[in-house]
């Protein structure tokens, strides 16, 4: 397993963008959520390729 | 990576918030429920939003800045209680050679505060979860902070 952190920047008026990184499918969502709750409000959550790679692995067994 | 989330920060933790005062110089003042200002609404700027003319002044706590006679209000949000917004006299002229000694310290919106709060807000989180944080302050003024240990 990759090394799991999370990456936060914060922007200068205090905006957040929050990343997880090293994480596969929804665990990724459950990491950053304690964070998520405690700043405020989400305003845009973008999945990327990592977020879909388990599902996918499992549809290829499947198939 | 897997996601990325993007989050508008609310002021709802006054540790946090107190944090922040002390690392950008200032004092936080419990309970302080007036803030100084000019005094009388003028008409010449935006009204804070959520607030009326009767409001201003008023707050359920301060935050002194050293060297300045005018102060910052926290004030909560009628909207949202346990949020708080931060409100001053942000009166500036130009032509009447006034600077507005607050704003030009910490931005007309307070940013700098904005920043440091959610900064120190997330080292309480991470804190808390016994998690370790590298704070790099980034060359256009950002702020990285990365968390590792168990997550």
């Amino acid at each position: 397993m990759n090394e799991q952190s999370i990456e936060v920047i914060v922007g200068k008026a205090g905006e957040v963008d929050i990343e997880a990184i090293g994480f596969t499918g929804p665990a990724c969502e459950a990491a950053t959520k304690f964070l998520e709750e405690a700043l405020g409000q989400v305003t845009a959550k973008n999945l990327t390729g990592d977020f879909f790679q388990v599902e996918n692995e499992q549809q290829r067994e499947s198939i | 990576m897997s996601h990325i989330t993007k989050i508008k920060v609310e002021i709802n933790d006054l540790d946090a918030l107190e944090r922040a005062t002390a690392e950008l110089g200032c004092t936080f003042m419990h309970n302080q429920t007036k803030y100084k200002w000019f005094g009388e609404w003028m008409g010449d700027s935006p009204m804070p939003e959520g607030l009326t003319q009767k409001d201003l002044g008023k707050c359920s706590h301060a935050i002194k800045v050293p060297g300045i006679d005018y102060e910052i209000g926290v004030v909560e949000r009628k909207d949202k209680p346990g949020v708080f917004m931060l409100v001053y006299d942000s009166w500036d002229n130009v032509k009447a050679k006034h600077t507005n000694l607050i704003s030009q310290k910490f931005g007309t919106s307070l940013e700098r505060f904005g920043q440091e709060y959610a900064i120190q807000k997330i080292s309480i989180e991470a804190e808390s979860r016994g998690l370790v944080l590298d704070r790099v302050p980034l060359e256009d003024g950002r702020v990285k902070l990365v968390m590792g240990g168990t997550l």
